[in-house]
């Protein structure tokens, strides 16, 4: 490997890196301030839950159904003018946040709703009848009850925003894709293509790997995945 | 009579028919019952009988098609939430399936209501620890329910019911998931936290066991209405309705068709009821002795209910009508409850 390529990966890798994490984060951070909210409301609109109301859960439902189906591509040349309206550009690192985000949200809220979803319904109705009102039930319920199939949502949420982030580079945003057009497509230079996949495959396997050790650490805590809850005396 | 803390008027709940324009389907059934200040009440019934239903309008889960619950002279606000928050606040529930949070350890589970009705944490701390040591589970803390045995959950549920001082305890199938040694325990705690709080407790329950070994009063209910209701030892000794014999075995079902139908006119079949020291005595052969009549035993059992023996003898009696009557004249003399049956 000559030195010059050296030189190359050296300067641009980190720099990327830190650009796909500071989108993947951002992103992931207004995905959970929106999209758990509306996670939330889906769950307990949702037919004999704590508030059932079948306009809401239909409208929101059909809501996040249309988000989920635009292709990441799509949706983020579909978003530009918001983009330029909110960031001012829709070209760098910064502008990407925009359609991340907006991908990211109804993703997260069907993640939610199918975690709070998993807790007991028996729970809920205890929780009812000790004379818990619906905010107590959710905050105190609800959410501490499927933390950790809630870690695992969003785990996988950022894992799927890693991938649209790298695909937000090849079109005008910044992070690893970036590299991946503009010297793996654009100039051929396997060496630093080959670092850049290396380098996601390890940050995909390090969030993925913390997300699993803290929901299963959570889980194991709570008796869950231990012989004895699963045959209760 | 003692001052009533709950009065159920008329309660009537009803489900659409599963099958189309059919009739609707009453879980409840014009229900009536009062439930006294202070004592441990058990209502019985068998599955389907409308039990949880009962429950569920006694904790405002379901909303009766008709007629009222008055809980400490107020009568509940069905469809008011925030009313209906209070109320529920002065009952502590204890469930079958313990509905402990397991995101909670055993003391945060107990904290739970005291937290959501605003008490500060140090507060929390102080009720925690005092109901933990009644139910005698101060050890266990820290823990998560998950480390806990069937019994030591339920004394948990126990903890966190009685957390917020409640008027009453309504527990719901409370031993049905645990093993006899352990709803033993269970009865007992119940029976002591009964005798030093004063408190009301509420059983509802299909085994009869429960009733037996705990309970002051009993309602039977069937197809969604009390069928009977009274002292356990009175409803034990002289069951009226037929549900009411059939669970607690008394009934004449128990001996072979095939005898019942041979009957000769000649033979009268009683139903003998003992209480306590008479079931001790050999009434029957004291009896045989005086009078020239034989006796045949069909089916009997003796129980003991709270420390009190309380027993039933099946028997057919054979001899001159006069003499029947004398000997059962007798029996009845020595406080025996004497019912013929077919």
């Amino acid at each position: 490997m000559s030195v010059d390529s050296f030189r190359l990966i050296w300067t641009l890798v980190p720099l990327e890196l830190w650009n796909t994490l500071y989108m993947v984060i951002c992103s992931t951070l207004i995905a959970i301030l929106i999209g758990l909210p509306l996670g939330v409301i889906l769950t307990v609109t949702d037919r004999g839950h704590l508030k059932e109301n079948r306009w809401v859960h239909e409208l929101l439902g059909s809501v996040v159904n249309v988000g989920r189906s635009f292709p990441f591509a799509i949706l983020m040349i579909a978003l530009i003018p918001l983009t330029r309206w909110i960031v001012g550009t829709s070209l760098g690192t910064t502008a990407s946040i925009v359609p991340l985000s907006i991908a990211a949200i109804p993703f997260m809220a069907r993640m939610v709703e199918g975690s709070l979803k998993e807790v007991d319904k028996g729970m809920i109705e205890a929780a009812i009848v000790m004379g818990s009102s619906h905010w107590q039930i959710i905050s105190k319920v609800l959410i501490p009850e499927s933390l950790p199939s809630l870690i695992l949502a969003i785990t996988t949420t950022i894992i799927n925003l890693i991938g649209y982030s790298a695909m937000a580079g090849t079109m005008g945003g910044g992070g690893l894709g970036k590299i991946a057009i503009q010297y793996g497509y654009q100039r051929f230079n396997v060496v630093l293509m080959v670092v850049t996949v290396i380098v996601l495959i390890l940050l995909v396997q390090l969030i993925q790997g913390m997300g699993q050790r803290w929901a299963r650490s959570l889980n194991l805590k709570r008796g869950k995945g231990l012989d004895r809850s699963k045959n209760p005396p | 009579m003692k001052e009533i803390l709950i009065e159920i008027k008329n309660l009537s709940k009803q489900f659409p028919s599963p099958k189309e324009g059919g009739q609707p389907v009453y879980a409840l059934n014009h229900l009536s019952l009062s439930l006294p200040r202070g004592c441990i009440y058990g209502i019985i019934g068998m599955s389907g009988a409308g039990k949880s239903t009962l429950l569920r309008c006694l904790t405002g889960l379901d909303i009766p098609s008709e007629g009222t619950v008055t809980f400490e002279g107020r009568e509940f606000p069905y469809t008011n939430g925030q009313a209906l928050q209070l109320f529920r606040k002065q009952m502590g529930m204890v469930f079958q399936h313990f509905q402990l949070f397991s995101s909670r350890t055993v003391g945060q589970n107990v904290a739970y209501p005291l937290e959501i009705s605003g008490f500060t944490p140090s507060e929390c701390e102080e009720r925690v620890k005092e109901v933990l040591e009644l139910v005698g589970l101060e050890s266990k803390k820290d823990y998560h329910p998950c480390s806990l045995s069937g019994g030591e959950k339920q004394r948990a549920g126990i903890a966190r019911a009685l957390a917020s001082h409640p008027s009453l305890l309504l527990c719901d199938e409370p031993t049905s998931a645990l093993d006899p040694k352990t709803t033993r325990d269970l009865l007992q705690l119940l029976r002591t936290l009964h005798q030093h709080l004063g408190l009301t407790i509420v059983i509802i329950t299909h085994q009869l066991e429960i009733v037996k070994q705990t309970c002051e009063r009993v309602a039977v209910l069937a197809d969604g209405q009390i069928v009977e209701e009274g002292e356990v030892k009175t409803i034990f000794t002289q069951p009226q309705h037929p549900i009411t014999r059939h669970l607690l075995h008394a009934d004449a079902e128990e001996i072979p068709e095939d005898f019942l139908k041979q009957h000769s006119p000649e033979k009268r079949r009683v139903r003998l009821g003992f209480e306590g020291m008479q079931a001790k005595e050999p009434m029957l052969s004291h009896m045989i002795k005086r009078y020239d009549v034989e006796a045949n035993i069909l089916s009997g059992g003796l129980e003991s209910l709270q420390g009190t023996i309380v027993g039933h003898l099946f028997v057919e009696l054979s001899g001159t009508a006069e003499e029947i009557e004398r000997a059962l004249t007798f029996l009845r003399h020595q406080h025996i409850i004497c019912e013929e049956f077919p």
